[in-house]
């Protein structure tokens, strides 16, 4: 069956794209993240309107007639268009349909039917939808994109962005696709605001990521886009080289004390990626900032004796839920690039007896691990590969 | 390979374990334990794929959450952990201690047809053993609203590691073959041995079964 299978070689990142509250491209978040900057107000950090009419006017985003005239107000929407034919347009290629694209998304129109619903439910007059089925968000960006090739979107939770990497670098190394577009997208919606802060898991001030004095996760918004492929077409500094997915069978909300779910994945990956985790040279954890997530984290690195430093960037830019895997693996990409690590933002006084990077810096990198967690216990690792010169 | 298909709601048993579970969970944890009612299946299960795709998710407590939320501005806590749409997914790997990568797909048209090529596709670089869920159950309020069918749906399909060892992935698209376009045809295609194409978007993945042709 796998006849076209070519084991040998690795799929490299050919092209990123990430709008984040702190703007659009890498390099702002990069910035922020060396300059400590803090912008959450009451545990949430927002896109921008100015960023989204920005997004709005540089594309003809909405070419064809919308599958639901509701989205084209859709911020979502909208960060997630200019992301893609931005990667699309400097990848210089044509869609075709050997072209896939995996989307990682929580919510994905959520907030255009809990709109509608909410209306409906304070017997007002509605305004947007009453529903909107779970993949009409990629319905509407197929149609917009025109893309025809194989399409799937992941929803495991927060793991989702980390898995649909996964996933898709499988499609390239089977051959089963020969270029493939990864999308996390994630907004802020009524739905995520106020669960999170029912299960009393959002914080009141900020987040403080493998701190003692932790009070929670802060909740934001981002897109990121990323172009995989199996051949280097010159400007590639970044390979995914393992991927590594595992359930823990613990609980629908709190990973399982022993970090037995983040081991597993990390070990599945490092093998999968064929290096010892004594190479690997920085962790870009999950890191949310609640003591169950960060616990488990730490427990399962300790397990697998990595040395290495580890850093969360959350503190910085918070946890946007599925996109974040996604978002944060172009932060690795902008590592290897500068060959510098990321200091775990605010993480004094430390928790655990893990390495906890406490400064930016330069730092020889050659293997970055990228961990996720997520609810119902699924967690998901990749190990990214820097591209030799 | 193994295929279950959710029958009348009155035949299933369900277990008073899952009091708390939402009708998605419960239904597919019913198919489940019909499926797979040994032990040393169960041990086959431990680390395999699962792929669960819905076009609606965990829609009845999203709606009764949101309905609680806009009438008291409180949100319940065990109703927004069971609107994730991984919640199912997690709820099986939880009650069945099932270890292996989990994956909550969102349907887009035939949300069977989207597992199939998904799990096939990711089968190509790595066989193991497989867990194909497909559920829907649309909450009559809700329903009463939209367009939509207030019904519940659940179809499990097992692919163990070898169920296409006789069949030969082509790259090149073929019409000819048998055209796949649920679970139920799948199981029948595959038991007889029949090469098949899945069609999502206007991509093809076409199995040739050996020594044969489409």
């Amino acid at each position: 069956m796998a006849q076209l299978i070519n084991d040998s070689h690795s799929v490299y990142v050919t092209g990123s794209m990430a709008i984040h509250p702190f703007g659009m491209g890498i390099q702002s978040l990069w910035e922020a993240c060396i300059n400590k900057s803090r912008a959450f107000q009451e545990g949430l950090l927002y896109i921008s309107k100015d960023l989204t009419e920005k997004c709005r006017g540089e594309f003809n985003l909405f070419p064809q007639k919308p599958l639901v005239k509701e989205v084209i107000q859709n911020d979502l929407l909208i960060w997630s268009l200019y992301s893609l034919k931005k990667v699309i347009n400097e990848s210089q290629l044509p869609l075709s349909n050997r072209d896939g694209l995996i989307i990682a998304t929580t919510t994905g129109l959520t907030r255009i039917w809990e709109q509608g619903l909410l209306s409906h439910f304070k017997n007002e007059p509605v305004t947007g939808l009453l529903y909107q089925p779970l993949g009409g968000f990629a319905g509407e960006i197929n149609q917009q994109l025109g893309h025809c090739g194989p399409l799937q979107v992941v929803s495991s939770a927060c793991s989702a962005g980390t898995q649909a990497i996964g996933l898709g670098r499988s499609w390239i190394k089977s051959g089963f696709v020969e270029r493939c577009f990864i999308l996390g997208a994630e907004q802020i919606c009524n739905l995520t605001r106020s669960g999170f802060k029912s299960l009393s898991l959002v914080s009141g001030n900020d987040c403080v990521p493998f701190n003692e004095e932790r009070s929670g996760i802060c909740l934001s918004e981002a897109v990121g886009a990323l172009v995989l492929e199996g051949k280097n077409r010159g400007k590639a500094v970044m390979t995914v080289e393992g991927y590594g997915s595992a359930s823990d069978g613990y609980s629908m909300t709190s990973p399982k004390p022993d970090g037995s779910g983040p081991y597993n994945s990390m070990s599945a990956a490092l093998q999968d990626a064929n290096i010892s985790s004594r190479q690997v040279d920085w962790i870009h954890a999950h890191g949310t900032g609640s003591l169950h997530n960060d616990r488990a984290e730490a427990a399962a690195i300790k397990k697998l004796e990595i040395l290495s430093p580890v850093s969360s960037t959350k503190g910085i830019h918070g946890h946007s839920l599925a996109a974040s895997g996604v978002l944060e693996t172009i932060l690795c990409e902008e590592a290897f690039l500068r060959q510098q690590i990321l200091e775990s933002s605010f993480s004094e006084p430390k928790h655990f007896t893990i390495n906890i990077n406490d400064r930016s810096r330069p730092s020889q990198l050659d293997y970055i691990i990228k961990n996720t967690l997520g609810f119902g216990g699924i967690n998901a690792s990749l190990v990214l590969g820097r591209v030799s010169k | 390979m193994k295929y279950w298909k959710h029958h009348s709601e009155s035949d299933l048993i369900f277990d008073p374990r899952f009091r708390k579970a939402t009708k998605m969970m419960k239904v597919l944890s019913a198919g489940f334990e019909e499926l797979f009612p040994e032990e040393d299946m169960k041990n086959k299960l431990i680390d395999a794929e699962i792929y669960l795709g819905s076009l609606h998710g965990e829609i009845e407590p999203t709606f009764n959450y949101l309905k609680g939320l806009a009438e008291s501005e409180v949100g319940r806590p065990f109703l927004f952990q069971n609107s994730l749409h991984h919640s199912t997914t997690g709820f099986l790997t939880q009650q069945y201690q099932l270890l292996g990568p989990a994956y909550s797909l969102c349907g887009i048209e035939n949300a069977q047809v989207e597992l199939l090529m998904f799990s096939l596709s990711q089968s190509l670089l790595n066989k193991k053993n497989q867990l194909l869920i497909y559920c829907d159950s649309f909450p009559i309020d809700l329903a009463e609203l939209t367009e939509f069918e207030s019904e519940t749906k659940c179809e499990i399909l097992y692919l163990a590691e070898d169920t296409l060892q006789n069949y030969q992935w082509i790259k090149q698209e073929d019409s000819s073959c048998v055209e796949v376009d649920s679970f139920e045809k799948f199981y029948q295609v595959i038991n007889s041995r029949q090469s098949f194409t899945l069609t999502q978007n206007q991509a093809q993945m076409s199995f040739v079964a050996k020594n044969e042709s489409c």
